[in-house]
């Protein structure tokens, strides 16, 4: 064996020695970190109330900043309309459609909304005229 | 290195930390038992031997992980890694040597037990290495004892060190050359002829 060798042996079983002497901690110092432990996490648990307070708050103030609660359910209802027209368009929407993107729509008719096909008005003086032929 | 068993199983430090920070009581029992006795031995190497220098820190070094716990950001750091840091930064900042006793200074029971004796003479193995380590810079003794003692791999000592693996093979390397030149007039006495 060199003398590195033996050297490096040699001080392997020093640190093995050290290593079985791993003293072991007070019970003391494991109660103190122990109540340290509790205390931060009842003090993170106390805290947790507040923040939830600060959340809605501020959810509040942006609510104000729109208009408050009327602004809202205008919001709302508009925002049902919008997806009931999109879940279930009227037969003339859904005829528009079409028409609008793929060019077939006669000129100036593009523009035009049947809101109740199929229906006729008729002038009170008999003529009866088709409203949708002005 | 060995971890002793807890409460919480094979549950990985990070994820017991997270538990901790949502309130879970066991999760602080099982991080304490597992934690503390290597942040206190981890202290009392680096602070020569001292038992109560050794107590604040661990103590202080664990509330520092417990407030820690709520903004820990998972996979960023191994608890472990963390932990000998603040260790080894509040070692550093203690300048209290004077207080400091050695190791074989601390009563010890009697132990008639059978094995006694090698018992005792890795005790004494034991507290001469912790003299020799006391003699090293503290940057040395902090590489070494990482090394050698706790049984960390360079790349994680170099995080712990801040400092490049290279330069924790230097330091290694010089903290064993010192120890063995240190410890080489003390083989005989410590039984190293007979092994």
């Amino acid at each position: 064996m060199t003398d590195d060798n033996r050297e490096n042996t040699e001080l392997d079983a020093w640190f093995d020695a050290a290593r079985q002497q791993a003293p072991a901690p007070p019970e003391a110092l494991m109660r103190r970190v122990l109540a340290d432990a509790d205390a931060v996490q009842a003090a993170t648990a106390r805290a947790r109330p507040g923040l939830v307070t600060r959340a809605r708050a501020s959810l509040a103030r942006g609510l104000a900043t729109l208009g408050g609660t009327p602004a809202m359910a205008g919001l709302a209802t508009a925002a049902v309309v919008g997806m009931w027209l999109g879940a279930w368009p009227p037969a003339a929407l859904e005829s528009l459609g079409p028409q609008l993107f793929d060019g077939t729509a006669a000129p100036g008719a593009t523009y035009t909304v049947d809101l109740m096909p199929g229906a006729e008005f008729t002038a009170p003086d008999g003529g009866g005229e088709d409203v949708n032929d002005v | 290195m060995q971890t002793p068993p807890d409460s919480c199983g094979g549950a990985s430090d990070e994820a017991l930390l997270t538990r901790f920070a949502a309130g879970d009581a066991a999760a602080a029992q099982a991080l304490t038992e597992r934690l503390t006795p290597r942040v206190y031995r981890h202290a009392l190497r680096l602070l020569g031997g001292d038992g109560a220098e050794a107590e604040d820190v661990a103590q202080d070094a664990m509330l520092r992980l417990w407030r820690a716990a709520s903004g820990w950001r998972p996979g960023e750091a191994r608890v472990t890694t963390w932990l000998y840091r603040v260790v080894a930064n509040l070692c550093f900042d203690r300048h209290r040597k004077a207080r400091m006793v050695a190791l074989g200074d601390i009563d010890e029971p009697c132990d008639t037990r059978a094995g006694a004796v090698p018992r005792i003479v890795a005790r004494q193995r034991a507290d001469a290495l912790q003299a020799a380590l006391d003699a090293l810079p503290a940057r040395q003794r902090q590489a070494v004892v990482l090394r050698h003692i706790e049984g960390l791999g360079n790349p994680e000592i170099a995080r712990v060190m801040d400092i490049s693996v290279e330069a924790v093979e230097s330091l290694t390397a010089r903290g064993r050359k010192a120890l063995g030149v240190a410890l080489a007039g003390r083989r005989a006495e410590l039984g190293f002829e007979d092994d």
